[in-house]
């Protein structure tokens, strides 16, 4: 009997009874998950709801998270309550600090700030400097943050916070022009650079004496030239990412160079960038190349130790890492400022960054201010920080006098009981430049890094960077082209 | 014999080629910080210098209950999914009814959609539907597939139609036809996609870390990645390559106790497309 | 009577009930958010207060200006053919190799080239991240192969970046391919082989002529599923390249979606990159399936 369609075939019920069914028909792979999720749902089932509170911080940031939430050493063996605990008590409020992957987080305020709907957004966020960008796009008025000029007046921590660090956190008013600031910065994060003395100095070069990046690299020639008819053919005297826009966007900030401003105006066609693009693509390609990648990760400290690089831009964040992981360099590394390409330049850059903000859909501004202030201004907080490990340079230059910044460190080797780079960074600090970030930047930054490797491949198939201007000039040109052709699309216009 | 033994020598090179990123990872999670460094040249360096202290590190964090959360929710989206893709799999190929083209042409359409489209829109309904932070917007949407239903669809049109007329004469109601000979006679998919289903829903990344946000309710992957952070501020591997062994062992030794019947299923007849 | 009625009832409610859970489901959870992006992608939007209808234009700029658009979407379709091609034959011929009567041990291999599918796209990510470091284990062996140093930049370099992926994607997915071909090779009916053999057919006729038939409805099933995974392809670069990758060359459509939808925050633009990518994708299957088509008679 062949039949499509079942109607035809049974007008009627039949008779016959149907046999009881005899087996798991979904087969023991899935009876063996039925019993697993029946288990488990009872652990889970079991677990705690999340208690209810009255101001929700979201961090990407693990260490920040412990800074606020753990119970800390005081420094005299005891132990103190954590921040929140402490400011819960205070002020009768229940904080609840959630960790959130950074992904997740960004994901998850892009979508709360689109859809009007406000309590699904937290009270406080942080957001990381890369980040930034796409929460700043909308006109003034529609940023899902708030603006805190008024706060940081009225408190008065407006003049006390270093002014150059609100730069990435904040967008120009067009009909004012004042600055409104989204963001209060965690961090300044200075950079220096951090060389093998011990290997340098067996070279017979003293590279604390490079002022410009010209002199910088001439020694650096010197450096590997000792160094291959030494045994070691590969080494190369400094990390320069060449895939990358890392360390070129820190040379761009010292000559005060944004690739796109505040003003979203696009900076390609500079000839200070023309000229910094071509000396950085001759640092890593050519017969003058001085630079090369490192391992990923925290591989580079790695790489430091071994020698197969001598030298690395160390933001104060970093020289952290190279302390914990490759202890074995301690007394052979030394720390200097970052070499100019002109007099007006900044010793220094700028890498990285967090901020925190308080959602414009917070119901209690005033009550999360306060939980802000508590957690990243007071002096409790600029304590519990240390407590937690976490001695990169806090925003705040009235902190900066605690011992800890201005101890000798044995590590890094001055000859006398170790560099003083806690005062080198604070030194640093007060020079670095304004960096601001755009919903832009990660993509000029790509087409930057598009250019240099034209510009790479012309010094590899040319043996020189002779004769690179006119061609280099011409693709910054196209750059800028195309991203202004993208910000104009993506502008808004109501 | 040398044919013999030359196929085993093959075998074994290739198998090494494959579980080579296995083996160091093995290797990363038993060592320090410092030695992982060194051994991103060698894994089998610094052997003598193991360490636990990576497992002990996890037993800091709430790692147990992300490794339950992870379990529960992987089973019970493989069990649902799988019903529930075989009973509307059975329905598109076994029955005639209005408005079946419609839904297999939207169905189709749908298949090659990149989940992230999706993501601003569900994000607003979860928060309508007050299921942020819950499992609820994670087992409800992921108990369909539409990609599942189209397989079973595929597969249940080999079962034939006379067995199913004679399960109807013989009294059993269409809901046991789908049990007792539609099911039996899909097996081998049944086996292959319950495993495709609960690898995917175990590895899955980005949603979950978008709806949870209460840390006792993260699943293993999101977990594990609050820990790493930043690429560039990364520097606990160790932990996190502990884990990662850890996150693959209830799946490895799931596949292990039934590959048999995941494979034996599937060989007795193969995916019938 | 009453039973009659029952009887009717539900033979003709069973497919409504048994594809309802489905529609439900789909309608609410899928189409809500599929319209919202469809009607995102006519839009300008930045903010709750300010969304401007658009028309055409995200598309017409996708399509017209948008060079790392092109770049994506060359990546992704070079990604997915040569992911196929490589994937594809290698699976199968381990599979071939597993299938032979002499193989011992058999069980243990299989779950050897199985096991690195257990690991998910994103730690395989993490893993080889590591692994192409410029000291990392692959040039450690490349190195010693070679006899001396060498570095290759496998993440730094533009023309590098994508064979990475792709070399990390085939670790990923071989042995994946390789259990259902297994499972397919051993599902063809050994006395078509023993007949071919009495008839005097050679290896490569029993190939063609036996085995590709036999397994055709799994090397759909495994094709499919490569397919959609390949044009979908994200978290692994993402993880692996740390972004788009040097030269924006790592980049792939859903990346682009993501980045320009979390990352620049024009939700509009990502909305339309996704249907654009629909679109492509269902012209293409068109093609495809017409290949590869399902095709119910064959095994029965």
């Amino acid at each position: 009997m062949q039949c499509n369609s079942y109607r035809i075939c049974h007008p009627s019920p039949p008779t016959r009874q149907c046999p009881d069914p005899v087996q798991f028909s979904l087969g023991k792979p899935i009876l063996v998950l039925l019993f697993a999720a029946a288990i488990s749902a009872i652990a889970v089932w079991k677990q705690p709801p999340l208690p209810r509170a009255d101001l929700v911080l979201w961090s990407f940031d693990e260490t920040h998270a412990r800074t606020f939430r753990d119970r800390l050493p005081d420094g005299h063996g005891r132990i103190m309550p954590s921040l929140v605990n402490q400011f819960e008590r205070r002020l009768g409020l229940r904080v609840r600090i959630s960790l959130i992957g950074e992904m997740g987080e960004n994901i998850r305020l892009a979508s709360a700030f689109m859809a009007q709907a406000g309590p699904q957004s937290p009270d406080l966020c942080e957001i990381e400097i890369h980040s930034i960008g796409q929460f700043l796009r909308p006109p003034n008025d529609d940023i899902g943050l708030l603006p805190l000029n008024d706060f940081l007046r009225q408190s008065g921590w407006g003049g006390r916070i270093m002014a150059s660090r609100f730069a990435p956190w904040s967008k120009i008013d067009p009909r004012t022009g004042r600055r409104i600031i989204y963001g209060i910065p965690a961090d300044v994060h200075p950079v220096t650079i951090t060389y093998r003395k011990d290997l340098f100095d067996e070279a017979g070069i003293n590279l604390d004496q490079a002022k410009t990046w010209r002199e910088f690299q001439d020694m650096c020639l010197a450096f590997q030239k000792y160094w291959a008819t030494h045994g070691h053919r590969d080494r190369k005297a400094i990390a320069l990412s060449t895939g990358g826009p890392d360390e070129i966007v820190e040379m761009l900030l010292q000559r005060h160079i944004n690739l796109i401003d505040h003003a979203q105006k696009l900076h390609f066609t500079d000839p200070e960038l023309l000229d910094t693009a071509i000396f950085y693509a001759q640092l890593i390609a050519g017969p003058r190349a001085i630079g090369a990648d490192v391992s990923p990760g925290i591989g580079w400290t790695e790489d430091l130790a071994r020698g197969n690089v001598c030298a690395v831009c160390t933001p104060d964040w970093k020289a952290a890492y190279l302390r914990q992981f490759s202890p074995q360099l301690a007394g052979k590394v030394r720390m200097m400022p970052m070499p100019k390409f002109e007099s007006s330049d900044a010793p220094t850059s700028t890498s990285g960054g967090t901020m925190i903000g308080i959602c414009r859909s917070c119901p209690h501004p005033r009550q999360a201010w306060k939980l802000l202030e508590f957690l990243y201004l007071s002096p409790e907080a600029a304590k519990a920080r240390l407590a937690a490990g976490d001695d990169v340079l806090p925003a705040i230059p009235e902190y900066w006098n605690q011992p800890i910044y201005h101890q000798r460190d044995p590590f890094f080797a001055d000859g006398a009981g170790g560099q003083r780079i806690g005062n080198l960074y604070i030194n640093l600090a007060e020079q670095i430049p304004e960096r601001f970030v755009t919903p832009y930047t990660y993509q000029a930054e790509l087409a930057l890094v598009a250019v240099l490797h034209r510009a790479e491949e012309y010094i590899a198939d040319h043996g020189t960077a002779e004769g690179l201007t006119q061609p280099c000039a011409a693709w910054l040109a196209e750059a800028q082209d195309d991203m202004q052709r993208r910000i104009d699309f993506g502008k808004f216009e109501p | 014999m040398i044919r013999r033994i030359a196929l085993h020598l093959l075998l074994i090179v290739l198998a090494a080629v494959a579980v080579v990123p296995f083996i160091w990872l093995i290797c990363a999670a038993f060592k320090t910080p410092q030695d992982l460094l060194g051994s991103t040249l060698l894994p089998w360096r610094h052997l003598d210098r193991l360490t636990l202290n990576n497992f002990r590190a996890l037993r800091d964090q709430p790692f147990a209950h992300w490794l339950i959360n992870s379990i529960f929710l992987s089973s019970l989206h493989t069990v649902l999914v799988v019903t529930l893709s075989s009973m509307g799999g059975f329905a598109l190929a076994k029955y005639e009814f209005p408005g079946k083209r419609p839904i297999m042409i939207i169905m189709l359409g749908t298949i090659l959609l990149p989940s992230q489209v999706l993501v601003p829109g569900s994000y607003e309904l979860m928060y309508h539907l007050h299921w942020i932070d819950s499992y609820l917007a994670i087992i409800v949407p992921g108990a369909i597939s539409v990609f599942g239903i189209i397989l079973f669809r595929q597969s249940m049109l080999n079962v034939p139609d006379e067995l199913l007329q004679c399960g109807r004469l013989d009294g059993c109601s269409e809901l046991r036809l789908w049990w007792d000979i539609a099911l039996p006679s899909v097996r081998p998919m049944i086996g292959a996609y319950t495993l495709l289903a609960f690898l995917a829903e175990w590895n899955s990344f980005l949603w979950p870390q978008i709806i949870l946000q209460n840390e006792a309710k993260y699943t293993l992957p999101i977990g594990l990645n609050s820990l790493t952070g930043l690429p560039e501020y990364q520097h606990n591997y160790g932990i996190v390559m502990a884990a990662t062994l850890v996150s693959i062992l209830p799946v490895a030794l799931l596949f292990f106790a039934l590959q048999k019947d995941f494979i034996s299923g599937l060989s007795s007849g193969a995916v019938k497309g | 009577m009453n039973r009659d009625r029952w009887w009717k009832l539900q033979t003709r409610a069973a497919p409504y009930l048994f594809i309802s859970p489905f529609v439900v489901i789909f309608c609410v959870f899928l189409l809500y958010p599929l319209s919202r992006s469809l009607f995102l992608s006519f839009h300008k939007t930045v903010g709750p207060r300010h969304i401007v209808f658009v028309g055409w234009s995200n598309y017409r700029f996708l399509l017209g200006h948008d060079l790392v658009f092109g770049l994506a979407l060359l990546n992704t379709a070079a990604y997915t053919v040569a992911f196929l091609a490589l994937q594809i034959p290698m699976s199968l011929g381990l599979a071939l190799l597993l299938n032979s009567r002499h193989v011992r041990f058999r069980n243990l291999f299989r779950f050897s080239f199985f096991s690195s599918y257990l690991v998910g796209q994103v730690f395989v990510g993490v893993i080889f991240f590591q692994l192409f470091g410029p000291d990392g284990l692959i040039n450690h062996i490349v190195s010693i192969l070679a006899g001396h140093r060498i570095v290759i930049p496998w993440l730094s370099s533009p023309n590098l970046a994508m064979p990475s992926v792709l070399i990390a994607s085939l670790w990923l997915a071989t042995g994946y391919g390789m259990v259902y071909f297994l499972a397919a090779l051993q599902a063809v009916d050994p006395e078509l082989y023993e007949a071919a053999e009495m008839d005097g057919a050679g290896t490569r006729a029993q190939f063609l002529h036996i085995t590709l038939p036999g397994i055709r409805p799994m090397l759909a099933y495994v094709v499919l599923v490569g397919a959609i995974g390949g044009f979908q392809l994200f978290e692994l670069p993402f993880v692996l390249l740390q972004g788009a990758g040097p030269d924006a060359r790592g980049i792939t459509i859903v990346m682009y979606l993501f980045l320009m939808g979390f990352s620049t925050g024009d939700l509009g633009y990502a909305s339309a990159i996704g249907w654009l990518l629909v679109a492509i994708l269902l012209l293409l299957s068109l093609i495809r399936f017409r290949f590869f088509r399902f095709r119910p008679e064959i095994g029965t």
